[in-house]
């Protein structure tokens, strides 16, 4: 124990701020501090410029001064559109229980989507420094990448809603994504909650963080049968923890796999 | 939580992706101590890595052993017990597991020695906290924030 737990710190940890809320990216100990720190760089840089581009809280963002008819680069507009049809095809494929309109405004709302979409790229961004072990935090959604060292995979916390600090289980995780969603949220806009939904929180692991978050609102908002639904899709299982605290999950297939 | 119900997934190819459930902790029930268990107390000496490598945190030498309570899924009772250091899963394994039925068993043989073998393996940390979105201001009351104070 002594010599594992010594030998595996320390790591290398960034936090910062990104898209009004809190990043972290840890890194392996494996992991030089130059090229961490030039990860590092290309992580807040990625993030930053999706912030930019996606914010539905600035009116100069590239996403609004696309719907109000400005001009765009040409990278942005393809990215937005990407986006934009991701968004719709998740609508289509949850029955409209993810929209893509806002009903306070009528106007598109690819936040569900997009900052799952920002994470994503951020992880390419810093596989491009060469950087493979590493996880990235945003908000409460991570995507995890390689290991923390040799002996471990990563260990992600599904937080308890009920109780500051407290999780309620432990995964284990090497390369793919862990995204919740909950009646805290922020940001998210779950708008179609079916009434039968009485959930705390949803959570979702799955190969593609976009994908994992956007299906963790649906899944929130659909109640306990989003498991089932989440559960069709090769790849992604999920954990609920219902109104009355009871935990329900298809996680135990991945053990017994 | 007060009870812990889990259900099977059908067989999903899982690519690169692993995922197991170590442990269903509730720290809250820290009143329903569990008496250490014999490997629990031999290992805890050595338990001090936290403190040779500088950390201010709490070590698994002075970890509490908390027990999940007894809770009810379709395959018969599940029981966690785990020892917890500040942010640290020091060690966690399954005290109380179906027996019985053949799905009880199929289950025993697969997830409950999973949970088992975690009692071996010390020094589980959390890497990180997956969660609803917090705000910047959120943040600072998250356990995301203790683990990056680590």
């Amino acid at each position: 124990m002594s010599a594992s737990l010594a030998g595996i710190r320390p790591r290398h940890k960034i936090v910062f701020e990104t898209m009004g809320t809190m990043a972290t990216l840890t890194i392996a100990s494996n992991v030089d501090a130059d090229q961490a720190s030039h990860a590092a760089h290309a992580c807040e840089a990625s993030l930053a410029g999706d912030d930019h581009r996606f914010s539905h809280y600035d009116e100069r963002s590239e996403i609004m001064r696309w719907m109000n008819g400005a001009p765009i680069g040409e990278a942005a507009r393809k990215d937005i559109h990407f986006v934009r049809d991701q968004c719709v095809l998740l609508e289509i494929a949850s029955e409209g229980v993810f929209s893509t309109i806002d009903p306070a405004t009528g106007r598109l709302d690819t936040a569900g989507y997009a900052k799952g979409h920002a994470i994503g790229k951020a992880v390419q961004a810093v596989r491009y420094t060469g950087v493979h072990d590493f996880n990235i935090n945003v908000g409460g959604d991570t995507f995890c990448s390689g290991r923390p060292d040799s002996k471990r995979t990563w260990s992600i916390g599904v937080a308890d809603p009920s109780r500051k600090r407290r999780v309620v289980a432990v995964l284990e995780v090497c390369d793919g994504a862990v995204a919740t969603s909950g009646a805290a949220e922020r940001g998210s806009h779950i708008w179609n909650r079916r009434p039968s939904s009485s959930l705390l929180s949803f959570t979702v692991t799955g190969p593609d963080i976009a994908t994992a978050d956007a299906y963790a609102t649906i899944g929130f908002a659909m109640g306990e049968s989003g498991i089932d639904w989440v559960g069709q899709h090769e790849g992604y299982s999920s954990l609920a923890i219902r109104g009355d605290g009871v935990v329900v999950s298809d996680a135990l297939g991945l053990l017994a796999g | 939580m007060g009870t812990l119900a889990r259900r099977l997934a059908p067989a999903a190819a899982l690519g690169g992706l692993a995922i197991a459930i170590v442990g269903l902790l509730d720290p809250a029930l820290a009143a329903s101590r569990l008496p250490a268990r014999d490997e629990m107390t031999a290992m805890a000496p050595t338990d001090n890595a936290a403190q040779q490598g500088g950390a201010t945190t709490a070590t698994c030498d002075t970890a509490e052993t908390v027990t999940g309570p007894i809770v009810t899924t379709r395959w018969g009772p599940v029981q966690v017990a785990a020892t917890i250091a500040g942010n640290t899963l020091c060690e966690a394994h399954a005290v109380v597991w179906p027996t019985g039925e053949r799905q009880s068993r199929q289950i025993s043989t697969y997830a409950v020695p999973e949970l088992d073998a975690q009692a071996t393996r010390q020094g589980v940390i959390l890497d990180g906290v997956s969660g609803a979105t917090y705000t910047t201001e959120g943040y600072r009351e998250s356990l995301q924030q203790l683990v990056d104070s680590l």
